[in-house]
């Protein structure tokens, strides 16, 4: 599936295939992206997430079923992010989830729509009707410490302090569209989901006002959040609590798919943990081992190189009782020390929205 | 043709700039602001020190030597009322037309610094100006004043009453101070609104406008002040205590107000704004400002007189109102003082530190409250004497149960108690193990507001009502309450008894009579008119007057009314409760109790199906006398105020002697006496005794304080079919009231 | 240093971790397990969700418990458990 976008991007744009989806990596460079994204705003090209509407008189029970969080009184105005796990607890993906009046639509991570909607439809005991919208919706994002400046120039200033996770459903140029404050990076989010035909118009619109950046920016403003990224962090049969995703499942909510597994996993106290880490100019291939006081404790989750520290910066996966921060550990014969997240603080957090 | 013209008559106020109105509008206009360091040595923990005090001279000299004996908020109170009925010259009023809305927000103490009851203040001037009219306690926190004023235009737009004095009181007190102080939300020094925003004084004083119809009051000589064009009510539906940043919520009022006043944002001389100082308020304002006026915003000047007077809470609306007529009498914005010289300049033009000659025909007073409620009211030149037509009526009918009590959650559950005749007298209604809002909500919420969001759900779901989002936007609230959360006021007097500096201030937030209505509105995500009734047991059935209100002027289709009360110590074993029985106690209970008021022709559109059609309601004012007004009709069953103690027996022999051969009955024998909750339960109940010929029994009746046993309902199945339900209401030595139902 | 200076290491962050969390849950009033909660989790807005009137409700608790007042500090400091651990325990940050 490549972006509906290919035809708004510049010649340039190094693309790459994600999943099911092909998607912008890059339009300017990472380091230029990036910066804009951290002390600016950019705008975001997410046509990499499915949207799936979920719909039909079960469809809340269905979705509180299917879904690790609390979406029982989940309004028109309203999204949540929430895992979706299997039976046995293994992350299938992560979405972002919108009541609608007549049920709910998911956004699934990148390049992950397929996955999701096999596992959707496999699970269909309820008999809602499970659409791929991504025929004629798509989604745009802005995200930045002055994204709601932008929303106000591009949309309505009103829109821009919405709280967090609020939902609007909104008009822009004579197009309806859905309005949501949203984030991935700790930075001021927004997303607009957006008919097809109307997505260029409104993506040329944004870049009267910011600039483009691209998942590899995205990803690592993500990671220094640590924020989820589930193409990354879900690989090898971990489950939940080693991910260190707990968040982002409800463990009060009565019942779920994987619930039993979730809790399993988290009384057993058994497994690894992860931990965030920096330290050398090399990057780390994921798997790499993981050595504390020339003992093998773990193994390199991801790893990239980050603009904002300048130094490698990756996640761990080690032993649960040396998960902490402030450690000294040798990656690949590199020194590397574990982290506190977040490993960068947003600007967002120091700026109000006027 | 246009509805009957309300104008101010007179005003009064006393406050931190003035004893009284001429005093008031001199030092605003001449911008001598009245912000002082509070002397008592109690507040020097905190590091904010500044209010708006009003000097004890200016009370006691105000006060003749019967009065002496009053506590400060009665005296501040009784001192604004007497100057606003002096003002418009009032005499010889029938008592049972003249009426009384009073905002508070905060629970006060007696001579004795003890709490009292939310309406006994009111109690005490309603009864020394000898009114008996109807009488409403509104405690919609800081938007209490303001909303008084539009209540008291409504009561007399439905012909209940030909004056009512409208106002507002509060008193400064240590636990408010403290718990202010904990929300980091006081400035340091004096505030200083829209330019230099980190927070707000609190204030202290009581305002009163009178209102009458202007034909009454060109009839008896009377000078208009103004005309009470219009009012707004909005809920936020977004925080117990920070103003939604969209603006959303105060831009409804304004519109709502405008639209009220049949009046377009063009037609705005002047705004008086809430301008409390704080960054989340100022800021949402300006917003607010630009939206309603659009690119006319910087011309419309707007400017905050709590620069002067500090914020008096539930009197500011009150206060700022006799500001906004005297400022429309005069021609003279009142400036905000404290302006900072060196502010950025803006977009927006707010008086800055002079009084400005300003020729204006409409004026908007704007205030904002904790739990999300707000209201703009809407003042202009008096005209002549015209033609006008009568508020046309509207049908209403009830339409959604939702009781949630000791007896079930729910309205399955309650009718299967009442028909096995099983009581759970004081028993807290259980909702272990069931949320019904989402879990980041429902984990801020207290005992109170969960129980109320319980009954309002499942009201909703029993209307079948399935709102898309934007009608939700203008389904109204109305909530009833006699002490609102006990649990939280324990909770937070707790933290301020041990440590004032360091109060709960989650539990503070929930102190607010009207947080528990606000907290309805938040998860239900309705965001139309709202208010918040406080008068003990009558609390529901008052509350029911302003849902048919809302109706009947078409502000909303659909309107929830939510009762709740609680009591959080031990219930006494083994009490014996049977309301109407003369060796009967009473206990205290816990409940809240919901239903859905809608116009009677959107249910027929809609497809529902009502239990009862509203026939008529009455309240009268003052000590016990006889049954309320009856609304005409006679009924098949009684349901009445009984709790098993108090005025039980003056009740039953009146009901008795008034309609013989009516079975009565009450609820508070099965729940305990729950307040507002059990006046809501009485309602509700009455409703289903019409549809489904279910009633609560009398069971331990024994020995009845009037008449008979067979005078009263002892089984729970109505022996003649329900056509008509008279329900009975009563906050002791305040207010009773009679709604009367119909089979649809 | 050697794997059991390391586990020690950890093991002190870990333990003041741990306050924090039974500090939050059951000031907070919250439904889950203290240990739910991880190192990292966001406190604030995605995360464990909480508001701007449970940071007053914390600063409170903080101060009672670690004996640190952190009323004017920047909401960084609640950018995860494990960050707002360096704030009560700065033997933690000393030893980083």
């Amino acid at each position: 599936m490549t972006t509906v976008l290919a035809h708004a991007h510049p010649g340039d744009t190094v693309y790459g295939q994600v999943g099911d989806a092909s998607v912008p990596l890059r339009f300017a460079g990472l380091s230029a992206e990036y910066q804009v994204l951290r002390d600016r705003a950019a705008v975001l090209d997410l046509s990499g997430h499915r949207l799936i509407e979920i719909s039909g008189p079960a469809a809340v029970d269905f979705a509180q079923r299917l879904l690790a969080r609390d979406v029982e009184y989940l309004t028109s105005e309203r999204c949540m992010m929430s895992l979706v796990l299997d039976d046995a607890g293994q992350v299938v993906d992560q979405v972002l989830a919108f009541g609608r009046e007549n049920g709910l639509l998911l956004e699934s991570s990148v390049g992950a729509g397929t996955r999701l909607i096999e596992h959707l439809r496999a699970n269909n005991d309820e008999g809602v009707e499970i659409t791929d919208r991504s025929g004629d919706l798509t989604v745009l994002g802005l995200e930045g410490p002055y994204a709601w400046g932008v929303v106000g120039r591009l949309i309505d200033g009103e829109l821009a302090s919405l709280p967090f996770e609020a939902v609007s459903d909104t008009v822009w140029n004579d197009v309806e569209i859905i309005f949501a404050r949203t984030g991935f990076t700790g930075e001021y989010g927004y997303q607009m989901i957006v008919p097809i035909e109307s997505a260029a118009d409104l993506w040329r619109a944004a870049l009267e006002h910011v600039a483009a950046a691209g998942q590899e920016a995205l990803e690592l403003a993500m990671l220094e959040v640590r924020q989820p990224i589930p193409r990354l962090e879900t690989a090898g049969g971990v489950n939940v609590i080693e991910i260190g995703a707990n968040w982002l499942v409800d463990v009060t909510k009565d019942e779920f798919v994987g619930k039993e597994a979730v809790l399993a996993a988290f009384e057993s106290g058994q497994g690894r943990r992860t931990v965030g880490f920096s330290g050398g100019d090399t990057v780390p291939e994921p798997g790499a081992r993981v050595l504390a006081g020339g003992e093998d404790v773990g193994e390199v989750v991801l790893a990239v190189r980050s603009v904002g520290l300048g130094a490698t910066l990756g996640l761990a996966r080690v032993d649960a009782e040396l998960a902490a921060a402030g450690l000294e550990f040798t990656v690949e014969g590199v020194d590397v020390t574990t982290l506190t997240s977040p490993y960068i603080v947003p600007k967002s957090w120091s700026i109000p929205i006027i | 043709m246009a509805l009957r013209p309300v104008v101010v008559t007179g005003l009064g106020v006393i406050c931190a700039i003035g004893r009284d109105p001429a005093e008031f509008w001199h030092r605003l206009t001449t911008g001598q602001g009245g912000l002082t360091p509070i002397q008592d040595p109690a507040f020097a923990v905190f590091e904010a020190r500044y209010a708006g005090q009003v000097p004890d001279e200016w009370i006691t000299g105000q006060l003749p030597e019967s009065d002496a004996a009053l506590d400060r908020t009665a005296g501040l109170a009784l001192i604004a009322a007497r100057q606003a009925v002096a003002q418009a010259g009032l005499t010889g009023l029938d008592p049972e037309r003249f009426g009384m809305i009073l905002g508070k927000c905060q629970a006060t103490p007696d001579a004795a610094g003890h709490y009292q009851p939310m309406h006994r203040t009111q109690d005490v001037i309603a009864d020394r100006l000898g009114m008996r009219g109807p009488r409403i306690l509104v405690s919609t926190a800081c938007a209490a004043g303001g909303n008084a004023v539009g209540l008291a235009k409504d009561k007399i737009l439905v012909g209940a009453a030909d004056a009512v004095l409208a106002g507002g009181v509060d008193p400064l007190l240590f636990g408010t101070y403290a718990g202010f102080a904990g929300l980091k939300a006081l400035s340091t020094g004096p505030c200083r609104p829209y330019s230099h925003s980190d927070g707000l004084n609190l204030g202290e004083g009581a305002a009163f406008l009178l209102l009458e119809p202007l034909d009454l009051a060109l009839a008896r000589g009377a000078v208009p002040l103004a005309e009470v064009a219009g009012y707004g009510l909005s809920a936020d539906a977004y925080h117990a205590t920070a103003p939604d940043p969209t603006g959303r919520g105060g831009t409804s009022a304004m519109r709502r107000a405008l639209a009220d006043a049949g009046l377009t944002p063009d037609h705005v001389g002047y705004v008086s704004g809430h301008g409390t100082g704080t960054p989340a308020n100022d800021t949402m304002e300006a917003k607010v400002m630009r939206t309603v006026f659009g690119p006319r915003a910087g011309q419309v000047p707007t400017s905050s007189i709590k620069s002067f007077v500090g914020h008096t809470l539930g009197a500011a609306g009150a206060v700022e109102a006799v500001a906004a007529v005297l400022a429309l009498r005069d021609g003279v914005a009142p400036p905000t003082i404290g302006f900072a010289p060196d502010a950025v300049p803006g977009d927006l033009d707010f008086v800055p530190n002079l009084a400005r000659a300003l020729p204006m025909d409409t004026v908007v007073s704007n205030n904002y409250a904790f739990g999300g409620n707000n209201v703009s009211l809407i003042l202009t030149t008096p005209g002549p004497d015209r033609e006008h037509t009568e508020l046309p009526r509207r049908e209403a009918v009830i339409t959604g149960l939702g009781p949630v009590s000791g007896l079930g959650v729910g309205i399955a559950e309650t009718t299967e108690a009442i028909l096995a005749g099983r009581p759970a007298l004081g028993v807290r209604p259980s909702l272990e193990g069931r949320t019904f809002a989402p879990r980041s909500l429902w984990r801020h919420m207290n005992n109170l507001s969960r129980m109320a969001i319980a009954a309002s759900r499942l009201s909703w779901e029993d209307a079948g009502l399935k709102l898309p989002r934007k009608e939700l936007d203008d389904v109204g609230l109305v909530f009833a309450t006699g002490a609102g959360s006990a649990e939280s006021t324990g909770g937070f007097d707790d933290s301020i008894a041990a440590n004032p500096s360091k109060p709960a201030v989650l539990s503070f937030s929930n102190v607010v009579l009207n947080a528990t209505g606000g907290a309805v509105c938040q998860t239900l995500g309705l965001r139309g008119p709202t208010t918040t009734i406080c008068n003990g047991g009558a609390s529901a059935s008052i509350a029911l007057d302003c849902a048919l209100e809302m109706i009947r002027a078409g502000k909303a289709d659909v309107v929830l009314v939510v009762a709740a009360d609680e009591h959080v110590t031990a219930v006494p074993e083994g009490a014996f409760v049977s309301p109407y029985d003369r060796d009967s106690g009473s206990v205290p209970g816990s409940a809240a109790v919901a239903f859905v008021v809608e116009a009677a022709e959107y249910c027929a559109a809609r497809g529902g199906t009502p239990y009862a059609r509203v026939l008529g309601t009455s309240h009268v004012g003052g000590r016990f006398d006889g049954i309320a007004g009856l609304p005409g009709g006679r009924p098949d069953l009684v349901v009445g105020a009984g709790t098993g103690g108090g005025e039980d027996a003056e009740e039953a022999a009146a009901v008795l002697a008034a309609l013989p051969g009516v079975p009565l009955t009450a609820s508070a024998g099965l729940t305990g006496d729950c307040q507002a909750a059990t006046g809501g339960l009485n309602i509700a109940l009455a409703a289903l005794a019409i549809r489904d010929g279910i009633a609560p029994a009398l069971t331990g009746l024994a020995a009845p304080a009037a008449g008979g046993l067979d005078d009263y309902l002892m089984k729970p199945n109505p022996p003649e079919p329900v056509e008509r339900a008279l329900v009975l209401s009563s906050a002791p030595g305040s207010v009773r009231g009679a709604v009367l139902l119909g089979a649809v | 240093m050697t794997i059991d200076e390391l586990r020690a290491k950890a093991a002190e962050r870990q333990q003041t971790c741990t306050q924090i969390k039974k500090m939050i849950v059951s000031r907070l009033d919250l439904e889950i397990e203290p240990d739910w909660i991880t190192d990292d989790q966001p406190l604030f807005g995605r995360g464990l969700e909480l508001d701007s009137l449970d940071v007053l409700e914390l600063y409170v608790a903080i101060e009672a418990e670690f004996g640190v007042a952190l009323y004017d500090s920047e909401m960084a400091v609640f950018g995860s458990v494990s960050r707002l651990a360096d704030e009560v325990n700065p033997q933690l940050k000393a030893a980083a």
